[in-house]
């Protein structure tokens, strides 16, 4: 099954995307093998967090400026993201760090795993756990960022006489549309896969209260609530640089 | 020059009704963290902790059963139940890696274990207390919801709001899996309705949107169903554990359909809210124009929305995926066995992002230009 979805994913890729959904294909692998050697490289013991860094810059890199091309667009789009996620770092890492949130989780605590493997892996689960939260959230704010500067470029297009200004409150106002979707998509995301850890906890009786404070439930939680909170910092942000890299390109245009 | 004095007293009581805002969820924020006699469990706060190495074990990488530990004395003093104010100590011990140990911090609270016959002297650390940090990163969720998306803000709030409650009662409801189907249907049917509709308006946009996210999700479903048909099914003997007795089946099409609805209505509403945008602007722009700004808008989407998903549905199996790695398994078999559910759901959330790119345009156009030209 997974070999038909594959072929039709592939087709519709290339069908509705023409020579961007080619792109778009050679993005997804991209981003996939970076994935796939950032993992082999930490299972080698190299330090968790140097791997991730430079691998979200590579994933931000292929798929902003590779896959949409060098425009004033993409630019934007990756301004604001560095921006952001330098503005987070310091509060995702204090708040992950208290959380204590790394490790096993109940259900997989309790499952056999125990009893196949070693747990002395010699890799800080900590720093792993900071991963996979940056990760995803790099995922998230990517989205949000490029659909508000797209969004704004698109204005532009279509009347090249608006303002700064102009453009700004049309960046705003297209996030603010995008705004509650892309929270809801983090949110549709989380309770699809929640769906069935809730269903395992409530099975085995896990009070209320010991639902809300399990690392299964949190983990989860936390990381969207975290990659929410990036996408609404970075509606702002991005209509801002968006209007105002627009803006100097006109300037230089009319030089 | 009297509206400008106006204006800068109203921007400034804009101003204090954020800070005003901000120190009542520090306000709540704290005093839910520090108040525990909601609980019933015994809960503390550990006021010292000491660490100090355990073994002298070095990493062997031939070896797995050696790894440096560590061994803490933790000083709990009680904050509720009958044994309130009084002082304990306890001892935990933990490893390098902390797959399944933790290293305990200063202010920590956890909740404790109190043998009903044996007082303090057994006393046990069960788990630890989160709870607070999830209110606190929520209310800063709602904060930057309410300052930087003010009356959308509210919306948005309302409406996942709404979808929580709705998503928590019928819960339970897929426990009888008989009617898992249709309650997934219903579901989904309501959370578009909700969601698109109160967080943007009712305008036609939002109506559009709605419409594209019930094909789309229709004909992706459709499509799952059909690879499934002539595919064969994937191997589920992995879920079963965690569904025990319940249709896992029907569980993961459930959570699959739900996960992809949202990225489904994301790209509907974005298209349609840019189509909506260019319209508004200049009402008597060309359809093949709004064609080719939708197809833009939709192929720059296209490619993050897609990576979007890579790494949401992807990132959560690094910490087992590292631990099979150590212990002999190679990368390459563990795609193969332990991920397919990862790579049914991204390739099903594609598949549905794909689609909904030339539906919303289509949908789009026709409501927002046709009918509403007629309206005008």
């Amino acid at each position: 099954m997974i070999l038909i979805l594959l072929v039709i994913f592939v087709l519709l890729l290339l069908l509705v995307g023409g020579d961007r959904g080619v792109i778009s294909l050679v993005t997804l692998v991209g981003n996939i093998l970076t994935f796939l050697f950032s993992i082999y490289l930490m299972a080698l013991g190299i330090n968790p967090i140097l791997i991730t860094l430079i691998a979200c810059l590579i994933i931000s890199s292929i798929t902003l400026f590779y896959q949409n091309q060098n425009n004033e667009k993409t630019k934007a789009a990756f301004i604001s993201v560095v921006s952001v996620s330098l503005l987070l770092l310091l509060f995702m890492v204090i708040f992950l760090t208290r959380m204590d949130l790394y490790g096993l989780s109940e259900m997989e605590e309790q499952s056999e795993l125990s009893l196949y493997y070693s747990f002395n892996i010699h890799i800080n689960m900590e720093l792993i756990l900071l991963t996979v939260v940056i990760i995803c959230f790099i995922g998230a704010i990517m989205d949000t960022a490029m659909a508000v500067s797209s969004g704004v470029y698109e204005v532009h297009v279509n009347h090249p006489d608006l303002k700064k200004a102009e453009l700004y409150k049309s960046g705003l106002s297209i996030g603010a549309d995008i705004l509650s979707t892309t929270l809801n998509t983090l949110f549709f995301a989380y309770c699809g896969e929640a769906l069935i850890m809730f269903l395992y906890l409530i099975k085995y009786n896990y009070s209320m209260v010991k639902i809300l404070n399990s690392k299964a439930f949190l983990l989860n939680f936390t990381t969207i609530v975290m990659s929410a909170i990036g996408c609404i910092l970075i509606i702002p942000i991005c209509a801002k640089i968006t209007a105002t890299i627009i803006e100097e390109g006109r300037k230089d245009g009319e030089k | 020059m009297v509206l400008q004095v106006l204006k800068k007293e109203h921007d400034m009581i804009k101003k204090k009704k954020g800070l005003y805002l901000g120190i009542l969820f520090g306000i709540i924020f704290l005093v839910f963290a520090n108040t525990t006699t909601f609980y019933k469990s015994p809960v503390g706060k550990i006021s010292k902790v000491t660490t100090k190495k355990g073994n002298e074990a070095k990493y062997d990488k031939n070896d797995l059963n050696a790894e440096a530990k560590y061994e803490q004395k933790l000083k709990i003093k009680i904050k509720n139940g009958s044994y309130k104010n009084k002082t304990i100590t306890l001892n935990n011990s933990y490893s390098y890696s902390r797959v399944n140990s933790i290293r305990y911090k200063k202010g920590d609270q956890v909740f404790l274990n109190i043998a009903k016959d044996q007082g303090l002297k057994q006393v046990k650390v069960v788990s630890l207390r989160r709870d607070y940090y999830g209110l606190g990163l929520v209310l800063i969720l709602i904060y930057l919801l309410l300052m930087i998306g003010k009356k959308r803000g509210v919306l948005s709030l309302i409406s996942l709001f709404i979808n929580t409650l709705i998503f928590v009662l019928c819960l339970p409801l897929f426990s009888d899996s008989q009617w898992a189907m249709e309650i997934t249907c219903i579901l989904m049917v309501v959370f578009t309705l909700v969601t698109l509709f109160i967080a943007n308006g009712f305008h036609l946009h939002s109506l559009a949107a709605v419409l594209s996210t019930f094909i789309s999700a229709a004909v992706t479903v459709f499509i799952f169903l059909i690879a499934r048909k002539f595919g064969g099914d994937i191997d589920y003997s992995t879920l079963d554990y965690l569904t025990g007795d319940l249709d896992y089946e029907l569980l993961f099409l459930a959570s699959v359909a739900i996960a992809g609805l949202g990225a489904i209505m994301d790209v509907s509403i974005s298209i349609a809210a840019v189509m909506n945008e260019l319209i508004t602007k200049n009402s008597n722009i060309s359809v093949k124009k709004l064609f080719l700004s939708g197809k833009e808008v939709g192929h720059d989407i296209m490619g993050t929305m897609t990576n979007v998903l890579l790494f949401t549905y992807v990132c959560g199996i690094i910490p087992l995926t590292l631990i099979k790695m150590k212990n002999e398994i190679r990368l390459l078999s563990i795609i193969r066995l332990q991920i397919p559910f990862e790579i049914s759901r991204f390739l099903i959330g594609g598949i549905g992002i794909i689609l909904s790119i030339p539906i919303s345009i289509g949908v789009s156009i026709l409501l927002l230009k046709v009918i509403g030209r007629r309206k005008r």
